[in-house]
């Protein structure tokens, strides 16, 4: 039988094989966390991956050396925003993704350490891993997305970085509208609950219907209108968590149904993103600026130029500072939001970690070579804060996935490397210096 | 060695012993668990089972693909080889159940791993004769939007005389330039739009249904029933199109501008840049502005009219005519009693509770996702015959008759067919498809569509190109302006498509050795001028740098009428606009014998084949090992590190020097020599520079053209050759490959791939082919008369 979350994941699911082929080498994929780790515990994740390319030398910190701390250290300017939380950061450099041969964009390759492919994932990505051994949530993962405007109203779900399996995607949701509906219109007032209703009538019109003509259908058949009758469950198990909803809901004002620019919209979501964890609606959650793509759009801070020809220009050009200084403010956002929250005895933040990478390695025309990521918090006192970690030994971001899940309580061989390890990866398990 | 039967001789061994005997004899001497060639130990393997169905899956692609056992060793026969293959996929089938099943072999990359062989020969006896399983067939999602569209739009029916121009039933346009990202998208409102002034405007301008379904973003066939059904997260943005397409019939454009809604009489439009409302001048500035309006608006007529004319609420007897209405032209059938009144008394309720405009979109929208609207259903009806197949019912072979050409629902003579009870045997089907193939009158965009699939050459837009390596070419568009050249390419391509299907001789041959091309010329240019004044400006400083080579304008008074079109055809692929007038800007050239021959050297077909810097000699000789050949390539393996070294000043083929290596060679082999021929070609299809006799590339390097076919599968075809022509010559000759067109064909009507049992639909429809000419018309006629279209078998649970 079904549980609430296989459910909810088979609302994002596509049709694909969909076998379900072990990622790691051990441990069953549903252990819940151990108490490993005293009072603290890794709660939850969230990945931002900005689209087109991340650099070293967007994250290179004059005069420092691998296992020093940044506390002294001036951030470059790039990430320049994030130094209130220097003590949070870590810097990692040193790992490689070039058997996921990204160019443009890795695709589901970028999380899940494989080779790329728009189409189809080839296996589980660690968020979606990491959703597996973290506490249920009603929504198991979260994935919204950052475009264009004109981008975000006419994908409001797309799928490209996220996914439970082979062939398995996961729904990224791009308009803020369309989630704040789905996750507020059971407690909002006024129109957006209004809208809310009536979809929610013709939604259970259209189920019933499709369960009439099903049942003149062979079982084969039957099985393909299956979504038809699936169609409300998102919205059945966000109710589950309707009180602590309302108590976070942002107020639907002219950032949602006006925006001026698509960085209204981006902030939107960002906003959404934080209510979701702050109410618990989910514990893992992907933000996509440039949608997992090789596009994207900031008007709104002053860019012209958008799209793909964005790539074009240099990682450090004043154009990509800009774009690089606005996902840092986002996160310093995030930040803030989750060290106001208590939770336990302590804050939200202190069980959470927040990954920012890009989902294209380097650069627009890379090779997967170099492939920074950077992280801020330590998930409940699993992961090492503050540092900046030079990975040594030409290992993979696999071997960086591994470290999450073993900090989550899951430790693993190789997370989807099948038997390309020995030729991408000269270690095994965990990147220990990563890990308290 | 001969380990199975061959229907009327010996008897075969059965399951197990027969798999084991197969491995015995021709795999463990390399793959034992000593010698363990490859690091692959068979041995060991056991049955197959859900922890290593990825060992067995690579048995089951190798020796499919007859890389295994090497060709240097014994060969099993063709049917020890087929039930050994056939044995590998029945056990992962029942290994995978739990997991989700194994369907690999029913993917459309994968329709080569039966043995062409065995299809083109008498070998194989006493098989079930053809069926298919019966199944839904998700409508694709550019049919749906057409559906969507016909409701919305006002288009001309489709008039022959002018084959470039929109009509009723094309599909809605997929245009990098106007989305950025190649998508399908329907504008609400641009029927009204008579031009556009700036590309950018485009989508921004309306608001607009985008195709959500998933599509495959892989090479090759697009639509085959096993590789979708519609989601729910699908679902749930198909109910904000429905809702929008329904506003849009309920209270008309909100995109058009305020003051033309109001008063469509009062402003005329110029196609300068400027307009005249009220009487003053306005600049095209705004984002309105960027479209030029028809001068008028006459909506498309819908039930929803009638209903909005006053203010009451929809009468009972009006909503008995809007429901129908809807429903007929989403699923193509009346609702059934039942339905009709259900779905009536839900809009009452609706309408009620929420107004009359709101009430109606809520109320109609569950008919826009009516499962026979997203889905074809065919299961057939009547008796199974002894085969246990029953032929499609009389509503499901008129839609499935109109799904296969077109994306309409079935025209208004298959359906007094259907009504009339004419519509039941194959000689009914024979009667209407030749009536709709020979029917000039009824556009068919499924056959252009399938030579799109079949050959890629669409995808040339979605190839994102180095500025630095375009400059290096004399490319110097950027941006939107590339874009748009990318869809010229493309439309060029179809049109030369179509040129060659109108005149359906030799079909397959034509396309790969015609040296004509279509070609965009600026229509403000006499024609009486060399090309090269031409170069900058259109598509065809793609062709060469080198224009005063060209031959003359040839005078065309082609079938398709070409040379006749008044309004520029390239607007069907971006612009929704059926008035702009003009000088045409295509025109048929015959370039020389020796720089162009047929799509394999349309700059459309190379750049699709090449990647951000430099020509992709594996894609275009992937292509050829499968889609001429009729062979495959296993998957890369995820240990491959696929890419070159970097040594920019070096020659492609310098380059890949290390695929030459041992572990490489063995795939490469397939790929490479046929590839490397079209190194005559730069990355965006130019004919590149001849110096001192000799051609050389960019860097000043002699270009080596030569090439190899290898290991065919045809003998006669094997051989060096000494360039791409002599390849591609070679090729159209063949009645090998001819065979494999036949095969791709068979996939694209059939929506599957071919089975050992549809070995006589196959052979008849090359049998058709050739009796015919070469005549492609003779080919659709008969795969879509055969047993494999016409009958279904059901799906054991």
């Amino acid at each position: 039988m079904l549980n609430r979350r296989d459910m909810i994941k088979g609302i994002c699911a596509v049709a694909g094989a969909s076998t379900a082929v072990p990622y790691c080498t051990a441990s069953a994929a549903d252990n819940k966390v151990s108490q490993l780790h005293g009072a603290k515990q890794p709660k939850r994740v969230v990945f931002f991956l900005q689209s087109q390319g991340f650099s070293d030398d967007n994250c290179t910190v004059k005069g420092i050396k691998s296992g020093k701390s940044l506390k002294s250290k001036d951030l470059p300017v790039f990430i320049d925003p994030l130094s209130p939380h220097r003590d949070k950061l870590t810097i990692i450099q040193g790992l490689h993704g070039k058997h996921t041969s990204p160019a443009h964009s890795a695709y589901y390759g970028c999380l899940g350490g494989y080779r790329r492919n728009k189409s189809t994932p080839f296996d589980i990505t660690i968020d979606c891993a990491l959703s597996k051994v973290l506490p249920e949530a009603p929504v198991p993962l979260l994935s919204v997305g950052m475009e264009s405007l004109n981008r975000m109203k006419q994908v409001p779900i797309f799928h490209a970085t996220s996914a439970w399996g082979p062939g398995d995607k996961a729904s990224m949701i791009c308009d803020p509208t369309f989630l704040y509906r789905i996750m507020f219109g059971s407690v909002a007032t006024g129109k957006q609950r209004s809208t809310y209703d009536e979809n929610s009538k013709m939604l259970d019109f259209i189920a019933k219907t499709s369960t009439q003509s099903a049942r003149t259908l062979p079982e084969s058949a039957r099985q393909k209108l299956k979504p038809y009758r699936d169609i409300s469950a998102f919205r059945d198990s966000v109710s589950t968590v309707s009180e602590s909803l309302k108590a976070y809901m942002p107020e639907f004002d002219e950032k949602y149904s006006a925006p001026q620019h698509e960085t209204d919209w981006h902030d939107a979501m960002l906003d959404l993103t934080i209510a979701a964890l702050k109410a618990g609606l989910t514990n893992v959650a992907t933000i996509n600026s440039g949608c997992g793509e090789f596009y994207g759009s900031w008007e709104g801070l002053g860019i012209n130029p958008s799209g793909h020809s964005l790539g074009h220009l240099s990682m450090t050009s004043d154009i990509w500072t800009r774009i690089r200084q606005y996902n840092m403010r986002m996160l310093s956002k995030l930040v803030q939001a989750l060290e106001e929250t208590p939770e336990g005895n302590g804050t939200m933040m202190d069980n959470t970690l927040i990954v920012y990478t890009s989902n294209n390695a380097d650069k627009q025309h890379t090779n997967g070579a170099s492939w920074p990521f950077m992280t801020l918090g330590n998930f409940g006192g699993t992961m090492q804060e503050g540092h900046y970690v030079k990975v040594e030994n030409d290992r993979p971001i696999n071997s960086f996935y591994a470290t999450l899940l073993e900090a989550a309580g899951n430790p693993v061989e190789h997370f989807n490397m099948g038997g390309a390890y020995e030729k991408y990866d000269t270690g095994k398990g965990s990147l220990r210096e990563l890990l308290t | 060695m001969m380990l199975a039967t061959t229907g009327d001789g010996d008897s075969a061994l059965a399951g197990e012993t027969f798999q084991q005997a197969f491995i015995e004899n021709y795999c463990v001497d390399c793959h034992d668990g000593e010698t363990k060639a490859g690091g692959f130990d068979i041995e060991s393997l056991q049955s197959v089972t859900a922890s290593n169905s990825v060992e067995w899956q690579k048995v089951w692609e190798q020796v499919s693909l007859k890389e295994m056992p090497p060709r240097t060793e014994e060969q099993p026969d063709h049917l020890d080889r087929m039930h050994f293959v056939n044995g590998v996929i029945e056990d992962l089938q029942k290994a995978s159940k739990d997991q989700g099943g194994f369907h690999e072999n029913l993917l459309p990359t994968k329709g080569n791993y039966v043995d062409h062989q065995l299809l083109f020969s008498d070998i194989v006896k006493e098989v079930d004769p053809p069926s298919t399983p019966s199944r839904m067939w998700r409508i694709h999602p550019a049919a749906y939007l057409v559906k969507l569209k016909e409701l919305v739009h006002n288009t001309p029916k489709y008039n022959p005389k002018y084959p470039g121009q929109l009509a009723s039933g094309d599909p809605v346009m997929v245009s990098k330039i106007m989305t950025d990202t190649g998508d399908l998208r329907l504008s609400l409102g641009s029927d009204q739009v008579m031009g556009i002034r700036n590309g950018s405007g485009w989508p921004n301008g309306f608001p607009s249904v985008r195709q959500v379904q998933s599509l495959s973003d892989e090479r090759g066939l697009q639509d085959f029933p096993v590789m979708y059904q519609v989601t729910s997260d699908e679902m749930q943005l198909l109910v904000t199109n429905a809702k929008a397409v329904l506003k849009h019939m309920i209270v008309g454009s909100v995109d058009v501008p305020d003051y033309m809604w109001r008063d469509p009489e009062k402003f005329t439009l110029y196609r300068i840049g400027t307009m005249i409302v009220d009487g003053k001048k306005r600049s095209f500035a705004d984002r309105e502005g960027c479209h030029l309006y028809i001068k008028g608006y006459q909506r498309k007529y819908s039930p929803f009219m009638d209903i909005m004319e006053t203010e009451e609420l929809p009468t009972q007897a009006q909503l008995e005519k809007l429901v129908p209405f809807l429903f007929h032209a989403l699923t193509g059938r009346d609702p059934r009693v039942e339905e009709l009144n259900q779905q009536i008394s839900f809009i009452q309720t609706e309408v009620k509770a929420l107004g009359k405009v709101e009430g109606l979109i809520v109320g109609c929208a569950p008919i826009l996702l009516h499962p026979e609207a997203l889905y074809r259903y065919e299961f057939g009806s009547g008796e199974p015959d002894r085969y246990g197949r029953v032929m499609l019912a009389g509503d499901e072979l008129a839609n499935s008759i109109a799904g296969a050409l077109t994306y309409m629902s079935p025209d208004p003579q298959l359906q007094s067919a259907l009504k009339e009870g004419k519509l039941k045997t194959r000689e009914d089907v024979l009667r209407e498809v030749t009536r709709i193939m020979e029917d000039g009158s009824i556009r068919k965009p499924r056959i252009l569509r399938f030579f799109q699939e079949y050959f890629d050459y669409h995808r040339a837009p979605l190839v994102c190109k180095d500025t630095k390596s375009l400059k290096a070419v004399q490319v110097h568009d950027t941006g939107n302006q590339y874009n748009l050249k990318m869809n010229y390419l493309v439309s060029e391509t179809d049109r030369l498509i179509e040129f060659v299907l109108a005149a359906d001789r030799r079909v397959l041959h034509e396309l790969l050795t015609t040296n004509e091309c279509v070609v965009r010329i600026r229509p403000t240019v006499k024609e009486e001028k060399p090309f090269h004044t031409y170069n900058n400006a259109t598509s065809l400083s793609f062709y060469n740098n080198t224009v005063t080579r060209y031959g003359k304008r040839q005078s065309q008074t082609s079938e398709i009428g070409i040379e006749d079109i008044e309004r520029p055809i390239f607007i069907r692929e971006y612009w929704a606009s059926t008035s702009v007038t003009g000088p045409s800007p295509w025109e048929m050239v015959a370039f020389p014998t020796t720089e162009r021959c047929g799509i394999l050297t349309q700059p459309s077909w190379l750049i699709a084949h090449s990647d951000a810097m430099e020509n992709h000699a594996v894609l275009r000789g992937r292509w050829i090992r499968e889609r001429l050949l009729g062979g495959g390539v296993p998957e890369v393996p995820i240990t491959v590190d696929a890419v070159l070294p970097d040594e920019p000043k070096e020659t492609l083929r310098h380059r890949m020097r290390v695929t030459r290596e041992n572990e490489c060679w063995r795939c490469h082999q397939k790929m490479d020599p046929l590839g490397l021929p079209f190194e005559v070609f730069n990355h965006v299809g130019k004919f590149r520079k001849i110096k001192k006799g000799k051609q050389i590339d960019e860097n000043g390097n002699p270009v080596d053209t030569s090439g190899e076919i290898i290991a065919s599968g045809a003998q006669a075809l094997d051989g060096k050759v000494e360039d791409a022509f002599e390849l591609i010559h070679r090729l159209a000759n063949s009645e090998h490959v001819e065979q494999v067109f036949v095969r791709h064909a068979f996939r694209y009507w059939m929506g599957r791939n071919e089975t050992i049992n549809d070995a006589p639909t196959l052979q008849a429809a090359h049998q058709a082919y050739q009796d015919n000419g070469g005549s492609m018309k003779a080919l659709i006629i008969s795969l879509m008369t055969s047993d494999s279209f016409l009958y279904r078998k059901p799906v054991q649970n």
